[in-house]
């Protein structure tokens, strides 16, 4: 009996079904859920390659590392088509089956598949062929260009969707869906895409991140307004915070929840402001505090973000008004400053600690006062009048300073 | 939009989806003759018609589905050659026992002696 061609193809995806078996018991850590047998085809590229060949050889007998490897980093640069199309169906599955036990297992999963994705949509190629074949010139060739151009950005959309269904009840499968699509600018790296591609992909899931969370934010958007309205007491206006704060973690911190708390809860803030009702300030803060700590370092470590420099420093100068301990208070004016170096309440505040501790630094210096108390004393008077030269209390400090013997008028 | 494998209808129903939409069309029919109950077939008249009226839908479910990348199987081996009829002839000695063989399990004794009369359960029903 003679072995032909076909006898060996049969043999071969024998054994790479057989072997695939144990590969997706090795990604997805059980059998259930596994994909469709052809998945095994992920295999033959590998085994194809003079490179990699010896990995599949090495799994066969019981040696997985290699291969693994293999299908979390394939090099782009020797990617085929048709085994970046498998590992993308293959990671996504991956990610499906994980979901529910191993989040980070999971969202890493679908990054590998985006990033195959992404692979994929700089190979039209593949797709354009696939694409005729599939459709036997059912639709008219403009169609199937933009069918062609939408199918590797359409598991974006997958995400998009998922992210927000689940927008209102803050599920998981949002969350994660969520935590996916940020990734997309690393999954790019993964890829080794090009500039244009790659803005492309990051705008597609900058637009389903946003979406989500701005259906995810309009419905405590509307309360808040309400309890404005209505001149609810604190405690609502604080549980619409608390409720946005959660909305922002569920979003992974994102900064678009960030900036909604800053300008929204702003102007509820002037009015308990204006109000001196301190201890209602201080509940309403609480929830902000995590937001605008992480969209300050944002805005410290990005110049671009310039814009919400100053509403994020007048919270911090609420803060800092509010704080139970003195140094706290300094180190929260300063911060606002840091933030923004203009910001004029920022300055008004901090000029107004700066006198305060210069008095009490004065009061420590004693009747014959001397020596490093006066002289920090009157570094502080000489700061806070450098920050707001109209405070009230200066020149009474400045006064007290020259009785001491220091003139800064001098 | 790749759906999740189960659902795919190229996977779930063993369809090659380049093969376009008349092979679609072939394995559809061959699956609905095949299928026992009406609810099978209800189902897969209803994955027939997604794959084959919707174009734009047939492509997304064949990017959701994973590529045939081991190739079409081919026809079946041939059959090995019929054997020729054996020439020897044999005859109901043939498949006695042979004497090196029962002296080999200590059966001589009970070979030589003469068969039991035959019984019937119906006329002796004792024997």
């Amino acid at each position: 009996m003679t072995w032909r061609a076909e006898d060996q193809r049969l043999l071969e995806r024998l054994e790479d079904e057989a072997l695939f078996e144990q590969v997706w018991r090795a990604l997805a850590g059980t059998d259930d859920g596994a994909p469709h047998p052809r998945a095994a085809g992920v295999l033959v590229a590998l085994r194809e390659d003079a490179e990699t060949r010896g990995l599949v050889e090495a799994a066969r007998r019981g040696d997985m590392a290699g291969l693994l490897k293999a299908l979390h980093r394939p090099d782009p640069a020797r990617l085929a088509p048709r085994h970046a199309h498998h590992l993308a169906l293959l990671w996504d599955r991956v990610a499906d089956v994980l979901e529910p036990t191993h989040e980070t297992g999971s969202v890493l999963a679908r990054k590998h598949s985006l990033a195959m994705w992404a692979w994929l949509a700089a190979e039209p190629a593949y797709l354009e062929a696939l694409a005729e074949r599939v459709i036997d010139g059912a639709l008219p060739p403009p169609e199937v260009g933009r069918a062609v151009q939408e199918a590797p950005l359409a598991s974006l959309d997958r995400l998009g969707a998922r992210a927000l269904a689940d927008a209102n009840e803050r599920g998981d499968r949002g969350r994660l869906a969520l935590a996916a699509l940020r990734l997309v600018p690393e999954a790019c790296d993964d890829a080794g895409c090009g500039d244009e591609l790659r803005r492309r992909l990051e705008a597609r899931s900058r637009r389903h991140r946003e979406a989500a969370v701005d259906a995810a934010i309009r419905r405590v958007d509307d309360r808040i307004e309400q309890s404005l309205i209505d001149h609810a007491p604190v405690a609502e206006l604080v549980e619409h915070a608390s409720e946005a704060a959660a909305i922002w973690q569920w979003a992974g911190r994102d900064e678009q929840v960030e900036r909604f708390l800053v300008q929204r809860l702003t102007p509820a803030l002037w009015d308990r402001y204006r109000e001196r009702a301190w201890s209602d300030v201080a509940a309403l803060l609480r929830p902000l505090q995590a937001p605008v700590e992480s969209l300050a370092i944002r805005i410290e470590s990005d110049p671009s973000k310039l814009a919400y420099a100053a509403p994020c420093a007048q919270i911090f100068v609420f803060m800092a008004e509010v704080a139970s301990q003195f140094e706290r208070q300094l180190a929260l004016a300063e911060r606002a400053l840091l933030l923004c170096e203009t910001h004029r309440n920022g300055r008004l505040v901090l000029a107004d600690l700066l006198v305060e501790r210069g008095l009490r630094r004065l009061d420590r210096a004693g009747v014959f006062g001397a020596g490093d108390a006066l002289n920090d004393a009157a570094a502080d008077i000489r700061r806070a009048e450098s920050l707001f030269p109209q405070l009230k209390r200066l020149p009474a400090a400045k006064q007290r300073l020259k009785a001491k013997g220091v003139d800064l008028d001098a | 939009m790749p759906e999740p494998t189960d659902e795919n209808p190229f996977e779930r129903w063993g369809i090659d989806p380049e093969q376009g939409p008349a092979a679609i069309t072939e394995r559809m029919r061959e699956l609905i003759e095949d299928a026992t109950d009406e609810a099978t077939q209800k189902a897969i008249r209803a994955a027939w018609e997604a794959l084959t009226l919707h174009p734009a839908r047939r492509l997304t479910a064949a990017l959701g589905a994973h590529p045939d990348s081991h190739g079409v199987l081919g026809a079946a081996p041939p059959r090995p050659p019929r054997r020729a009829p054996s020439q020897v002839s044999l005859e109901l000695r043939d498949l006695l026992a042979r004497p090196s063989a029962l002296a080999a399990l200590g059966l001589e004794r009970e070979a030589e002696a003469p068969l039991p009369e035959p019984t019937d359960p119906i006329v002796d029903p004792d024997g």
